[in-house]
């Protein structure tokens, strides 16, 4: 899914480098204080006040489709509460929440983040890879480049239907390397280095990487 | 002035490497700690007294047998006479004090004093032979010579000579030096009052017909036993002027009790870290090598955990009693020392310093962090250099401090939050595969000659090969004619699988 409209809830460090990161979306900022709505509202930012025990009606008119929720406020016990919030309000919508430790962010998908990032788990995860796997360190550094033509995708082509997710040398010698499928009957992710063979279906998605040029050679052709 | 005969033959010893060789060695062998060898040499002597002292002992009840006597006497001995004479050797360098005297005279245009040189190479030996365990080490050897064998006395000196080899025993000695002037303070206090009140006692009691002290030996004796608390009641008072005597020698011992207790105690708590420092820095000088983390932030807790699950060593540096506190409790190696000081570096040693893979800059605070970078970087070390940032703004204070990687935490938050939103099944699936819990994994295994990116393609394993590192750049999904070998080659594969492979290489 390509988020076309990104909301963001707290405006801070995390916030300011979020817009920056997702600068081509449509974004809407959440602040609240007072003080971060002056902080947003001076650095050009389209922010409108909150709080925590608002009921946030006026993203029921999102589609939630075209729609993610990114939690980011400093206190987590607040943050919590928001994202239990906007789960409770909007079940279908992708909520992207942060927390600083591992256990925070456990808390938070408990509570209904679709995805919960862990500040300090990942920070030390890119130290440690920094210094124990250089050169594993390098592809992540350059997968999660915005600039980098590198990425993982998803795909769900039609014309991969009928073909074995685990024996598709036409793609690689493309530059597509398959990384996993994702059966559509049942939503479980494998490796395509642990089955010898399965054949893609209908609604299955398969994850690649890939560069930007050759994925989109592949989807135009 | 030509050289006298002496002078030149201290200049040939002192350029002589055979005999530079032999005296390090053995003076590493007597004194250095850290000298690999040193334990098993001391484990040697420590065995060798142990024998010692039960032969001595075997030899208080029972009739000399000739062949403990011989291996007692001359052999075990011998070599403790020997030991004696080495640590006389290496405790200074006689050469090099006849060579100094010399250039002296050279210098003033005065006839070369060599009286002058013997005169100060007996002071630099007298020197060493006058401390305490250089006087024990003597004291054990005496029952070499045959007149002496008699006294019994001198076993208690090859028991102390364990003084020598056991670190904890050093520990102890230098604690206690710490309170020199309250022990000896102490120390008057109760040779006075024993001194009075076996005066006082012998008076009231020498002539008292029922008494048991009748000596000023006796007196003495039981002076001793009273103020240390300890009353045999073998000897007593039994004059009234005598227990009233008894009775201020008792509360005195109860006071002199009490504040012995408290020197030693406060000696202890006062030099506790010290101690607990030394040790860490004697395990981290067996390290092959490991990583310094400077500073006991939350970014550091969480890496040091996960280096060590990957079974590698850290030593952490901070001030913080806190911080050290937690990373002592999470069982990492923590020294008391402040990362932004150069006599921190000095403390830690050019050997130990070149056992650090990399030194991590992970204080919760950028003044920290740079600062520390700054130190490090004033001591020219070629290490690499990694370091967390809190405020963007600072990242190029990092840079000019000399940190070769920086990490913005919220801009990598940011990023797998972007990447998150655009592909979240993807992206979960590539995060899973650097979970610890996960089998298939991303791992990277260096490339050789014998074993380059085919025979991974071509192994009977299912491996995914993403790509290979080259200098500093990533090439993703090299093609099957790619024949570079000194990489790194990126690849997902089974944990097992990875294993093999690195299992291959070596």
């Amino acid at each position: 899914m390509n988020s076309k409209r990104v909301v963001v809830f707290g405006y801070n460090t995390h916030s300011k480098e979020i817009l920056e990161q997702m600068s081509s979306h449509e974004i809407t900022v959440y602040c609240f204080s007072d003080d971060g709505l002056e902080d947003a509202n001076s650095e050009g930012v389209d922010a409108k006040r909150a709080s925590v025990d608002d009921d946030f009606r006026s993203l029921l008119s999102l589609d939630a489709e075209q729609t993610m929720l990114i939690c980011t406020l400093q206190d987590e016990a607040q943050n919590l509460f928001l994202t239990i919030s906007l789960r409770d309000l909007l079940p279908s919508i992708q909520i992207i929440a942060l927390a600083t430790t591992a256990e925070n962010a456990t808390k938070l998908r408990l509570a209904g983040a679709s995805i919960a990032v862990a500040q300090i788990r990942n920070t030390a995860n890119l130290i440690v890879y920094l210094l124990e796997y250089p050169a594993v360190s390098l592809f992540l550094e350059n997968i999660l480049d915005t600039t980098h033509e590198l990425q993982v995708a998803e795909l769900q082509e039609s014309s991969l239907v009928g073909l074995d997710a685990c024996k598709l040398d036409g793609l690689q010698s493309s530059g597509i390397l398959p990384l996993a499928y994702i059966r559509a009957e049942d939503g479980k992710k494998f490796f395509t280095v642990e089955s010898d063979s399965y054949i893609l279906e209908h609604g299955d998605t398969l994850i690649v990487l890939a560069k930007y040029g050759s994925l989109k050679d592949f989807r135009d052709g | 002035m030509r050289e006298p005969l002496c002078v030149e033959l201290a200049r040939r010893l002192s350029s002589s490497k055979r005999y530079v060789n032999t005296k390090t060695l053995f003076n590493n062998l007597l004194n250095n700690n850290s000298y690999p060898y040193k334990r098993y040499f001391d484990f040697f002597m420590i065995v060798l007294i142990l024998v010692s002292v039960s032969i001595l002992i075997y030899d208080v009840t029972s009739s000399p047998e000739p062949t403990l006597e011989f291996l007692n006497n001359i052999l075990i001995t011998a070599v403790f006479a020997i030991e004696y004479l080495l640590r006389l050797w290496v405790c200074s360098d006689t050469s090099k004090i006849v060579v100094r005297v010399f250039e002296e005279d050279k210098l003033l245009k005065r006839e070369f004093r060599l009286r002058v040189a013997l005169k100060d190479v007996a002071i630099s030996k007298l020197r060493y032979m006058r401390t305490p365990t250089a006087i024990i080490d003597l004291l054990a050897i005496l029952p070499f010579f045959h007149p002496l064998r008699a006294l019994r006395l001198f076993i208690v000196f090859r028991i102390l000579k364990l003084f020598h080899y056991t670190q904890n025993m050093h520990h102890f000695a230098s604690i206690l030096a710490t309170k020199k002037f309250e022990l000896y303070t102490l120390m008057t206090f109760v040779g006075l009052i024993v001194f009075v009140s076996s005066v006082i006692i012998y008076t009231m009691e020498a002539r008292s017909p029922s008494g048991s002290i009748k000596t000023l030996f006796d007196a003495f004796y039981w002076s001793i036993v009273t103020i240390s608390t300890v009353g045999y009641g073998d000897v007593a008072p039994v004059s009234a002027p005598g227990r009233v005597v008894a009775m201020v020698v008792i509360m005195t011992g109860v006071a002199v009790l009490a504040f012995a207790t408290s020197i030693v105690v406060s000696a202890f708590t006062e030099k506790l870290d010290d101690i607990r420092d030394t040790r860490v820095l004697q395990k981290t000088k067996k390290l092959k090598n490991f990583y310094l983390v400077c500073g006991y932030g939350v970014v550091a807790k969480e890496s040091a955990a996960q280096l060590v699950l990957l079974d590698r060593d850290i030593l952490v540096l901070d001030q913080d009693r806190e911080r050290l506190e937690h990373a002592r409790s999470d069982g990492h190696m923590a020294l008391d020392l402040n990362p932004s000081s150069v006599a921190t570096y000095d403390i830690l040693g050019d050997a130990l310093m070149q056992k650090v893979k990399s030194i991590l800059f992970l204080a919760d605070s950028d003044i920290e962090n740079v600062y520390a970078a700054l130190t490090v970087g004033s001591l020219n070390i070629d290490i690499e250099t990694i370091s967390t940032l809190q405020e963007k703004k600072n990242r190029k204070k990092l840079l000019i401090a000399g940190v070769d990687r920086v990490i913005y935490s919220q801009e990598l938050v940011a990023q797998l939050s972007h990447k998150h939103s655009t592909n979240p099944q993807a992206y979960k699936a590539l995060n899973s595969l650097r979970s610890t819990d996960s089998s298939i994994i991303i791992g990277e295994i260096s490339l050789s000659e014998d074993f380059g990116l085919d025979d991974i393609r071509n192994s009977v394993h299912s491996v995914l090969v993403v790509g290979v590192c080259v200098d500093e750049e990533f090439i993703f999904n090299p093609s099957q004619n790619y024949n570079n070998t000194n990489v790194k080659a990126v690849l997902i594969a089974h944990r097992l699988v990875i294993d093999d492979l690195q299992r291959s290489l070596v």
